[in-house]
Formats: C-alpha cells, sequence, structure tokens
C-alpha cells in the first residue's frame, strides 16, 4: 500500500462503506474515529475500515486525495460525506440509509 | 490569512483572566518554545471574513488553544450540503492542521437548524474516546468575576 489517489480509489470503488480512521473499530485512537466506527456499528450494514495511523503517509495522502483535510473520513459509494459529526446527523436524519440504499440499486 | 502568534501579553492576560485554565505550565512553555498557538477570536474573525453573514462561536475545549469547538449559524448554508459548509470552514484552516490546530468539533447549521440543534458539544477526548458535554460558556470565568 503506497497511498496513492489509485489505491484509494480503488478502495471506494470496492467497499460500498469506507471509514479511513485513527486506529481500528473498538480500538479508536481519538474521539472522532471512535464516534465515526459507532455509527458505521449502528448503520448496521458491513464496512471496511482503513487505520491510517498505520503508515506516516496516509494522513496526508488521504487528505490531499480527497480534499478533506481532517480525520475520520467516510465513503459512501465513493463519495466522501464527511467526518464523524456529518455521519451521525445522516444517520439521525436517515439519510445515510437513503444515499446508501439508492446506490446500491443504480 | 492574519497572523494568529500569540503575543506574550495577551499570553498573560488570557491566564489571569481564566484562573482555572488547565496546564498553565505547558501553555508557557509551548510560548516560550516559539509554537504558534490559536485564538478564539482570530478563529471567529476567521471565519467571518469566508461567511460574511454568520454568527460564530469558537470556544476551546481544553484551555491549551489546540482542541476546539466552533459552531457556525448561517442562512447562506441553507444552498450548501453539510460536507460543503464543512470544506468551505476546514480549508481555510488547512494550514493549521493538525498543528496548531489538532482537533475541531464544528457544527455548521441555518438559523433554523440552529433552534432544534440543543447545546452540547463533542469533546474528542474526554472520557478517553470522545463523550458528548454540554456546552461550555465561553467566557464564563470573566462572568464569575462580574
Amino acid at each position: 500500500m503506497n497511498w496513492t489517489p489509485e489505491e484509494l480509489q480503488a478502495i471506494v470503488d470496492e467497499h460500498a462503506l469506507v471509514l479511513f480512521m485513527k486506529g481500528e473499530p473498538g480500538a479508536a485512537q481519538c474521539g472522532f474515529s471512535n464516534r465515526a466506527s459507532q455509527v458505521m456499528q449502528s448503520f448496521g450494514e458491513p464496512f471496511a475500515s482503513v487505520n491510517i495511523l498505520s503508515d506516516p503517509r496516509a494522513i496526508p495522502s488521504v487528505c490531499a486525495w480527497s480534499d478533506f483535510p481532517t480525520m475520520p473520513q467516510i465513503f459512501v459509494h465513493g463519495e466522501l460525506i464527511g467526518g464523524s459529526d456529518i455521519a451521525l446527523e445522516m444517520l439521525n436524519d436517515g439519510s445515510l440509509r437513503e444515499m446508501f440504499d439508492s446506490g446500491r440499486q443504480s | 490569512m492574519r497572523d494568529c502568534v500569540l503575543s506574550r501579553l495577551s499570553l498573560n492576560t488570557y491566564l489571569m483572566a481564566n484562573e482555572s485554565v488547565r496546564n498553565r505550565q505547558w501553555l508557557k512553555t509551548q510560548y516560550l518554545s516559539g509554537y504558534v498557538m490559536v485564538e478564539c477570536d482570530w478563529l471567529e474573525d476567521e471565519i467571518r471574513s469566508i461567511v460574511p453573514d454568520c454568527h460564530v462561536e469558537a470556544i476551546d475545549l481544553n484551555g491549551t488553544k489546540d482542541h476546539f469547538h466552533i459552531r457556525v449559524i448561517a442562512e447562506s448554508f441553507a444552498k450548501m450540503r453539510p460536507l460543503q459548509r464543512q470544506k468551505l470552514i476546514l480549508n481555510h484552516f488547512k494550514s493549521y492542521i493538525p498543528n496548531p490546530i489538532h482537533a475541531i468539533d464544528l457544527k455548521c447549521m441555518t438559523p433554523a437548524q440552529a433552534e432544534t440543534a440543543g447545546d452540547t458539544v463533542f469533546h474528542p477526548h474526554a472520557g478517553g474516546t470522545g463523550i458528548h458535554i454540554k456546552k461550555i460558556q465561553r467566557h464564563q470565568n470573566k462572568e464569575r468575576e462580574k
């Protein structure tokens, strides 16, 4: 893994839900990442998580590729929705479900 | 962007006005080593410069000038999706992330959303892995002195 835009794009193309986070779900290294993984777990669909603390190149590479400067980052069907606060908001108002289901049909 | 380096005078004024600030010695050490620190007023001014119609409030969560809660309320957000709102603000501060700005709990709302949003703040480190806390008053120490 070299964190190239091509590699990162391949991850979000392959998985319907991807969480780039500090640490692992259940062992998050930051409160925001912990909240994001909790949102993903309560959403109930399988998701892929990428630990961006596993390599010092990861954070700058992901942030430059996605044009978003903070972690965690959540992708639904290849599209960045934002960090943990937007994910929580979208879980609560149903728009995460709507976005996930509509992308699955197409 | 205007310079956000904290001056010696403002550090001392800040510490005097906020007696309850934790990590006072840490703050002084950071200052003396030439570390750049961020003021809530500076954050608010910068945000007003990019979202002119906004009501903005920044809170220093630990008194260490690196973890912030920022609440931005603007009618102009109505035509933007949540990600667009956050990108506008966060990308403006990109060169200050992760240092000296380590964490931002950012809420971007329309006035209508703000009315029903409640006043909790997410603290990313409190409780080990983050908790929602009741919104803290930015000038609580000053108010108490009055």
